[in-house]
């Protein structure tokens, strides 16, 4: 007998997995605290190099500003430096004159008591089970009451952990805010503006935007004045902790370790529980083994879709739950506007709708891909070359194809309105009217995707084994009968996944609407994913943009297991 | 040699031979109505800039540019972007086809608890908007230090759920009696997979592989995010790169675009005979 | 290519695979890593300009050794990379910013600014066209130096005019009724086959492109804080504007409309073989007409966008770009030594050669326009007078906005809408957009 499953080993890995979580969770926390305090330090070291370089700064006003806490070193050529710090530079020279170290302030390394307690303690209860339950045969239950302790320590570990960072971080904000007031002042004392202490100060400049206009009396407004909607102010008061406070956002925003630990505490959540999932199969060595074969078969596929698509799925979910815009620091948690927005948001819904009659066009796509499939089969130099030529608008430039398409369905030059004209039927505004634009493009659709739907039939076909081919043609079959009795049971699994494959990707089209119409016009063939798109990289709102994504995932997820739910099992057993 | 699936061969007469010449005709018209847009592009690619749209758009160059191709391959650095759009689509050939076929395999083949639900839920991750994973997935590949290099290109492209689902259903299709009498003669699972279940899969397998490649080589908005240099652009970054806020050079656009689909061209005309070629299940035995 | 074919066919694909990809994996490792300082620069430059700015770098290059500059363009998906880099925390050095951009940047503290190193770069800020340097301006802090920019100005071809007999406009008081009159001339089927070839405009459907024309009519399309529509997008003058241009489409001077962004692709090539009078551009076309100018097939005259007849002269738009230094670029005082290079009036002269814009500083395009014989260059200098920035480089967000107006025009021509309906009914939803 090989491999024989041992429990107790499996109770260990459990617990293992377990306590690599929790070790995880301490280190993203002490490591992100460290790094911030380096960061912290940083900022308050360009503060001090801000007051060196004052016309009237120099050693004496870092000397005032941080006293022992700060030393000022010479540059090395090296580049090496001590600790955190910043850079000063005289003025117009581009290279460093002297690199000002700072001592890193906060806290300093204290133990993290209460999440360090939980861990201690949740690794100790999972240690005392898989002892205590050493000898013991395994339940063929799956063990709840281990993988329940051991995800709620997990969790709770990981909100200990956030929250005692949060507070280390906000602790930093606030002295920061206080070093803040302090550099503006010594700056003041040494000479400068009111503009050079509020750098000194690491204040960003102050954008204010203009007052309100009220609507013009529709006269004559001065179209050649320049706009000027907002403005730099430079306040002459003196610069308090909470302008800074104000300014900035804290360290506990932008640098918040919240989302490491949510992976951290999840994956060994989940790692942990597949291994006890693993448990109860011990008692079946059987099923154990094909269990434990069939996920060595599936372990680089799961492993490279959690770490690349999962997690970033789960990531895009956090997203949607915020006012997410790229490349702010802060980003405010809304909760569930954004999906609330969308329900009232018609334009979405219509795109929605537009996705969903988009989608019918392919039933057709795959009657004429198959047609063309048993048109092309063979291996003949004519066949061969006739297959290369149905699939090259598949991998021609969709850009290319894009101007063809215009091209030949332009409304005054194009040349299938000008057949048309010439046999007597009215030209047809293609792609200028948002009557027909929408259908346009499922047959342009149509006619790009039958090439590579012919070619996965083709491999579908060649799976049918020839002898049943013969043996029919030997009983009398023609060739309706073969292809009725022959063909299309044993492509059914084919056409399945062209199915369901096909309206997945029918409800994903992007490209061909990006290239063509922009969804005009007047949103005619506004589809979601295109929707999506310009929500996200033209207006920036990623946001809006990731709830609308989960949206249309519930809609394709329905869709989906619909075909499975009724096509499936009917085709599985036909 | 065995007959030809399609019959075209055997002499049933006149009706017969209608019949292939109106399948003839049919396939002719389907041809050339698909290979229209290449066409116009390769007469485009020999066009001057300012010829391709004159008067409503014109079919024929008036004298070809031939520069036109040596012309827009060498504005660019295209040797180094056909290198690295190759080393990209072979790594994630390679990579779709072993994680494709191996978890393709035990969806299809082996049983284990919970298979058809984690089936659906990798299904479930084909029908979220590539759009919305590309910041998280690039955030990533920045934290590892990864942007501007093949791994970067390359890791997240190497697992595809559309491969996964081909796998399984093509496994599927395969009559089972091989794999069974394998498993009376005591082999294992992997070396059924090997040696019986694999080469069976071969039409799908190359299916696979074609459709990766093209993908990858095709692939513009990914490659854009995570590269920055020139010397780890790919093609069709380069083509779009012809594509610029002020003008559209679309003469050096058609030219990079028309040699762009040579490889793939080519690999399709290679590829073709595997996944054409019928199972003889008596050859294998 | 010829490795392409390789791999699939051969008998044990997979070991060479895994082989393959493991040298993919290996490749990168290899690359020694740059011994100086490397400072990135982002822009969007594509073909002839960007060989231009590379000889710009280059020649930084020379001045300041042990600095490399790595040009990382993007001529297509601009934003898109530089967002998601500066979103990873690993800007590029120095970026261009354009002037639609820039409350985006600005507002969110991505640009430095450069007033404190004026000095120290030598940049005088008298020397460059003031409307160019307000776009990037705060008050007394400047966030971008100016690179180059463009009005939009209307192309004639004269062969197409001459042909219809009708007298080239004179650039002043020309008028809405003047221009019609032209296009309705020239309008005309030239092959007998009952439909017009030769066409007097084409329909400018988005906003960057009929803007122009609404403050030609002394309106605008928002306030002067830039935070309402109502009363401006929908203002009696914006109705004019719009009833001029989509009169024009409805009587056919104009081809078919084309409901995209990228409009009509087929426009300049219209235009340059005789299909269309006029053309409503910036510099950057003028580039791909030069050979045809040069070699005497294309006689074009450039015009001032045509006004109200109420009024006596036009007000054009300004699009301009300037280089700007992220405030958390690895290099911050080398960034932005590059950034006042890049912006000098050296880097100036010798992208001008690219001929895609107007060189930002006022010496520098004169003396591009005096050593331009054609006397184009001049004229476009002229119609810089008086021309206004766009309100993009005011208003946050202002994509959002542009996006919203294509639709009253687009109503009025495909659902046959009234344009002040339209009109209110755009203007009230970028209110709310404005309103945040």
């Amino acid at each position: 007998m090989r491999g024989r499953p041992n429990p107790a080993a499996l109770r260990a890995a459990a617990t293992a997995a377990t306590g690599i979580g929790l070790a995880l969770i301490l280190g993203v926390t002490a490591g992100t605290v460290n790094r911030v305090r380096d960061e912290a330090a940083g900022d308050v070291g360009r503060m001090a190099a801000a007051l060196w370089e004052l016309p009237g700064g120099g050693e004496a006003a870092v000397t005032a500003f941080l006293a022992e806490r700060a030393t000022i070193e010479a540059v090395r050529t090296d580049g090496a430096r001590t600790g955190a710090g910043a850079h000063a530079y005289r003025t117009g020279e581009l290279e460093p004159a002297a690199w000002i170290a700072v001592a890193p302030g906060g806290q300093g390394r204290t133990w993290p008591h209460l999440p360090a307690t939980l861990a201690l303690s949740g690794l100790l209860l999972m240690t005392a089970w898989a002892v205590a339950r050493r000898r013991s045969p395994p339940s063929p239950r799956f063990p709840t009451i281990p993988a329940l302790i051991a995800s709620l320590l997990l969790a709770a570990t990981a909100v200990a952990a956030t929250g005692r960072t949060h507070r280390l971080l906000a602790d930093l904000t606030t002295e920061r805010a206080t070093h803040g007031a302090r550099a503006a002042e010594v700056a003041l004392a040494h000479g400068a503006d009111h503009g050079q202490a509020r750098r000194a100060a690491g204040l960003p400049p102050a954008i204010t935007p203009a007052p309100a206009a009220t609507p013009a009396p529709s006269g004559t407004p001065t179209p050649s004045a320049t706009p000027t909607p907002s403005t730099l102010t430079t306040p002459s008061q003196p610069v308090t902790p909470s302008d800074l406070l104000d300014a900035l956002p804290g360290y506990e925003d932008t640098r918040s370790p919240a989302i490491p630990l949510t992976a951290a505490a999840a994956a060994s959540s989940l790692a942990t529980a597949l291994l006890l999932f693993l448990l109860p199969l011990s008692t079946r060595p059987r099923t154990l083994r094909r269990t434990l074969t069939a996920w060595s078969f599936l372990t680089p596929a799961a492993v490279l879709l959690l770490l690349f698509t999962f997690g970033p799925l789960l990531f895009s979910l956090w997203i949607s739950l915020h006012e997410w815009h790229l490349v702010d620091r802060v980003h405010p948690f809304t909760g569930l506007d954004n999906y609330l927005t969308l329900t009232l948001d018609g334009q979405w819904w219509s795109a929605i709708l537009n996705t969903a009659v988009f989608t019918l066009h392919v039933p057709f796509a795959m009657a004429v891909a198959l047609g063309l499939a048993l048109l092309t089969r063979g291996s003949r130099r004519a066949v061969r070359w006739a297959r290369l030529a149905l699939f090259l608008p598949g991998i021609t430039s969709v850009v290319a194809i894009a101007v063809v398409w215009k091209w030949l369905l332009d409304d005054g030059y194009g040349l299938v309105n000008r057949a048309l004209e010439g046999v007597g039927i009215r030209s047809v505004p293609w792609l200028t009217s948002p009557d027909t634009a929408l259908v346009t493009l499922m047959a342009i659709s149509v006619w790009m995707v039958v090439g590579y739907q012919m070619v996965v039939f083709q491999a579908g076909l060649a799976a049918i084994p020839r002898d049943w081919y013969d043996a029919a043609r030997v009983d009398g079959a023609g060739p309706l009968q073969r292809f009725r009795h022959i063909t299309l049971p044993g492509l059914r699994h084919t056409l399945f996944f062209v199915l369901v494959t096909s309206v997945i990707g029918s409800f994903q089209v992007f490209g061909l609407v990006y290239v063509m119409t922009e969804g005009g016009p007047l949103g005619a063939t506004d589809v979601a994913v295109y929707h999506i798109y310009r929500e996200a990289w033209e207006f920036l709102r990623f946001g809006n943009a990731a709830a609308m994504s989960w949206v249309l995932f519930a809609v394709v997820f329905a869709a989906t297991w619909l075909h499975f739910r009724f096509l499936e099992r009917r085709w599985a057993h036909a | 040699m065995r007959e030809s699936v399609s019959g075209t061969r055997g002499s049933f007469g006149r009706p017969r031979a209608l019949a292939t010449t109106a399948r003839t005709t049919l396939l002719l018209l389907a041809c050339l109505a698909m290979a229209a847009p290449f066409l116009w592009m390769a007469a485009t690619s020999l066009m001057g800039q300012l010829e391709v749209f004159s008067s409503g758009g014109r079919l024929l160059p008036e004298t070809p540019l031939w520069s036109n191709y040596p012309d827009a391959l060498t504005a660019q650095p295209f040797a180094r972007y056909f290198l690295n759009s190759l080393v990209f689509a072979t790594a994630v050939v390679a990579g779709q086809v072993a994680t494709a076929t191996t978890a393709g395999y035990a969806f299809a083949r082996l049983e284990f608890p919970g298979r058809d639900r984690i089936f659906m839920l990798f299904l479930a991750t084909m029908m979220v908007p590539a759009v919305i994973v590309l910041i998280p997935r690039f955030l990533m590949i920045d934290a590892l230090g990864w942007i501007d290099s093949y791994q970067g290109l390359v890791s997240t492209e190497l697992v595809s759920v559309w491969g996964i689902f081909l796998m399984r259903q093509y496994f599927r299709t395969v009559p089972r009696e091989l794999e069974d009498a394998a498993r009376v003669d005591g082999a294992g699972p992997l070396r059924i997979f090997w040696s019986v279940a694999l080469p069976l899969a071969k039409p799908a397998v190359a299916t696979l592989a074609l459709f990766a490649f093209i993908d990858a080589w095709k692939n513009f908005l990914w490659p854009l995010l995570v590269t920055r240099s020139m010397e780890m652009r790919v093609v069709e970054v380069g083509i779009a790169a012809f594509h610029s806020t002020y003008e559209i050079n679309w003469p050096y656009q058609m030219a990079a675009g028309v040699v762009a689909v040579l490889p793939i061209a080519l690999l399709f005309l290679f590829t073709q005979r595997y996944f054409v070629r019928g199972i003889q299940l008596e050859g294998i035995r | 290519m010829t490795e392409a074919a390789t791999f699939p066919g051969t008998r044990n694909p997979h070991t060479r695979l895994r082989f393959l990809l493991l040298l993919a994996l290996l490749t990168p490792a290899c690359t020694p890593s740059p011994p100086t300082t490397t400072l990135r620069v982002a822009l969007w430059a594509g073909g002839h300009e960007l060989e231009i700015e590379q000889q710009v770098a280059d020649r930084y290059e020379d001045l300041h050794p042990g600095v490399r500059v790595l040009l990382e363009s993007a001529p297509n998906g601009y934003e898109e990379r530089l967002l998601t880099s500066i979103a990873a925390g690993h800007p590029p050095d120095v970026y261009l910013l354009d002037s639609p951009d820039v409350p985006t940047f600005v507002d969110r503290g991505l640009a430095t600014d450069l007033a404190p190193y004026r000095d120290a770069l030598g940049f005088a800020a008298d020397s460059v066209f003031p409307q160019v340097l307000d776009a990037f301006r705060r008050g007394p802090a400047i966030f971008a130096l100016p690179k180059d920019f463009t009005p939009m100005v209307i192309y004639a071809n004269r062969a197409v005019l001459a042909g219809a007999g009708v007298e080239e406009p004179a650039p002043a008081g020309w008028t809405w009724d003047d221009f019609r009159a032209a296009a309705g001339a020239v309008t005309r089927d030239t092959d007998g086959d009952a439909r017009p070839d030769v066409f007097g405009f084409d329909f400018p459907r988005n906003l960057y492109q009929w803007v122009p024309f609404v403050w030609s009519a002394g309106g605008d399309i928002l306030g002067p804080g830039g935070d309402i529509a109502t009363g401006y997008m929908d203002g009696p003058e914006a109705l004019a504007a719009y009833a001029f241009l989509t009169g024009l489409a409805v009587d056919g001077f104009t081809p078919g409309a084309q409901f995209v962004q990228q409009g009509d692709p087929a426009r300049e090539a219209r235009f340059a073989s005789g299909g269309q009078a006029f053309l409503l551009s910036g510099h950057w076309t003028l580039r791909v007409f030069r050979d045809l100018v040069a070699d005497g097939t294309l006689d074009l005259a450039i015009l001032p966008i045509p006004h109200h007849p109420d009024l006596d002269r036009a007000t054009s738009v300004i699009y301009a770009s300037g280089w700007a230094v992220p405030p958390n670029a690895a290099n911050l005082r080398r960034a932005i030594d590059l950034a006042g290079f890049l912006a000098s009036p050296e880097a100036q002269r010798i992208r001008v050669r690219s001929g895609l814009a107007i060189a930002s500083r006022m010496d520098v395009a004169a003396e591009i326009a005096a050593a331009d014989p054609t006397g184009v260059e001049q004229a476009f200098i002229a119609l810089t007078e008086g021309a206004r920035m766009t309100w993009g480089a005011y208003v946050r967000d202002f994509s959002r906005v542009e996006a919203l107006a294509v639709e009253i025009m687009d109503r009025r021509l495909l659902n046959g809408e009234a344009l002040a309906e339209s009109a209110g009914d755009v203007a009230r939803r970028v209110d709310e957009e404005l309103g945040r």
